[in-house]
């Protein structure tokens, strides 16, 4: 099994790369967007970067080609209650200080 | 004067209404109810019925309208077949596939069907078709308790575990961290004639999360900051975007202006 995986990983690594940027986005939302629940007790800079982060995840949702466009159109909408999201609880941050 | 003028409209308007109503609290078999009917009509199908009540016993309204991508608004999502059978929007969940109490949940939408098939289309694309619904109202909410104008009482229902809805998705929901307890507080209210709102957050944001509120419905946290009357409620704006269409009708001013005045 392991000489398989050695011979794979020799053989197809472009393949294996391709799958993973495909899915990358996606781990990226879920890794930014998974936090909401918890963005009140985020400091301003981590409420910056988690919005900067959604900032360089919509052109990479943005690119999706035709054959996803209906993931493109959900995730774009998602994306950008979540980035609002830390937006708000950014303002709300800096009017406490 | 003037000023007791406005502060009674709203009052009057209530009253007004349910006078107009009288005896006719919101059905709550229909209350909810959002008819489909985008594309339907034009590719020769009955619209389609989508019952709040069915739906919200089985999942939080977080997981449709913020991760399955539902828009708040009846008709804005323009869902239609294609869409259904991509997997998005009612295709998130009937797909043919996924389970749910030990049961396979039917597909949305099929480009090809059989005969036997098409009593399913019928399961959705029911309106003005009798007897065509394998679930029913009356024997789905037997077991929900009743409250005020004998609509269900889904605050009850959650509290007793009567309902557990889900509030993850395989596939398309993101794993949220905890939520943090979030603090019930009160609204003052501006009439004599009723007390102050206690509104509980934490029943909120169980049901809703944080993103389907703020900043969209709700722009502020600074308590004050923003004021709704009555008349900007029931024209569906902030608690009004729930209340009156799928929540609790704003007739039962009790549930939110808890205590005698």
């Amino acid at each position: 099994m392991l000489v398989l995986q050695f011979v794979c990983s020799l053989v197809l690594p472009g393949l294996g790369n391709t799958a993973f940027a495909s899915d990358d986005w996606k781990n990226e939302f879920n890794t930014v967007c998974g936090q909401t629940q918890n963005a009140l007790a985020f400091s301003v800079d981590e409420l910056k970067d988690l919005i900067a982060r959604c900032d360089e995840l919509k052109p990479r949702i943005k690119k999706l080609d035709d054959s996803q466009a209906t993931e493109r159109k959900v995730f774009l909408q998602r994306l950008k209650m979540c980035r609002d999201f830390y937006a708000f609880a950014l303002g709300t941050k800096v009017d406490q200080q | 004067m003037v000023r007791k003028v406005f502060t009674l409209l709203p009052l009057l308007l209530c009253l007004q209404a349910m006078f107009v109503t009288a005896g006719n609290f919101p059905d709550p078999q229909s209350f909810g109810l959002v008819i489909l009917k985008n594309y339907s009509p034009r590719a020769g199908v009955a619209p389609v019925i989508f019952d709040h009540w069915l739906h919200r016993s089985l999942f939080t309204c977080r997981l449709c309208h913020l991760d399955v991508g539902f828009a708040m608004e009846a008709g804005e999502t323009k869902i239609n077949a294609a869409l259904n059978m991509q997997g998005v929007y009612c295709g998130a969940c009937h797909d043919g596939k996924k389970t749910i109490g030990g049961k396979t949940i039917f597909a949305a939408c099929a480009e090809q069907f059989s005969e036997e098939e098409v009593k399913r289309c019928a399961r959705c694309h029911s309106w003005k078709k009798q007897g065509v619904r394998e679930i029913t109202f009356d024997a789905f909410t037997k077991k929900l308790p009743v409250g005020l104008g004998k609509n269900i009482d889904w605050e009850k229902a959650g509290e007793e575990g009567v309902i557990k809805p889900l509030d993850f998705l395989e596939g398309i929901s993101v794993q949220y961290d905890t939520l943090q307890a979030q603090q019930d507080f009160s609204i003052a209210s501006e009439a004599d004639w009723a007390s102050d709102v206690i509104f509980s957050h934490k029943k909120h944001a169980l049901w809703n999360g944080c993103a389907l509120c703020h900043p969209g419905i709700y722009a502020s946290t600074k308590a004050g900051t923003v004021k709704y009357s009555m008349l900007q409620i029931f024209e569906g704006e902030s608690c009004g975007v729930c209340h009156d269409k799928v929540a609790f009708s704003l007739f039962f001013c009790q549930k939110c202006h808890r205590n005698p005045v």
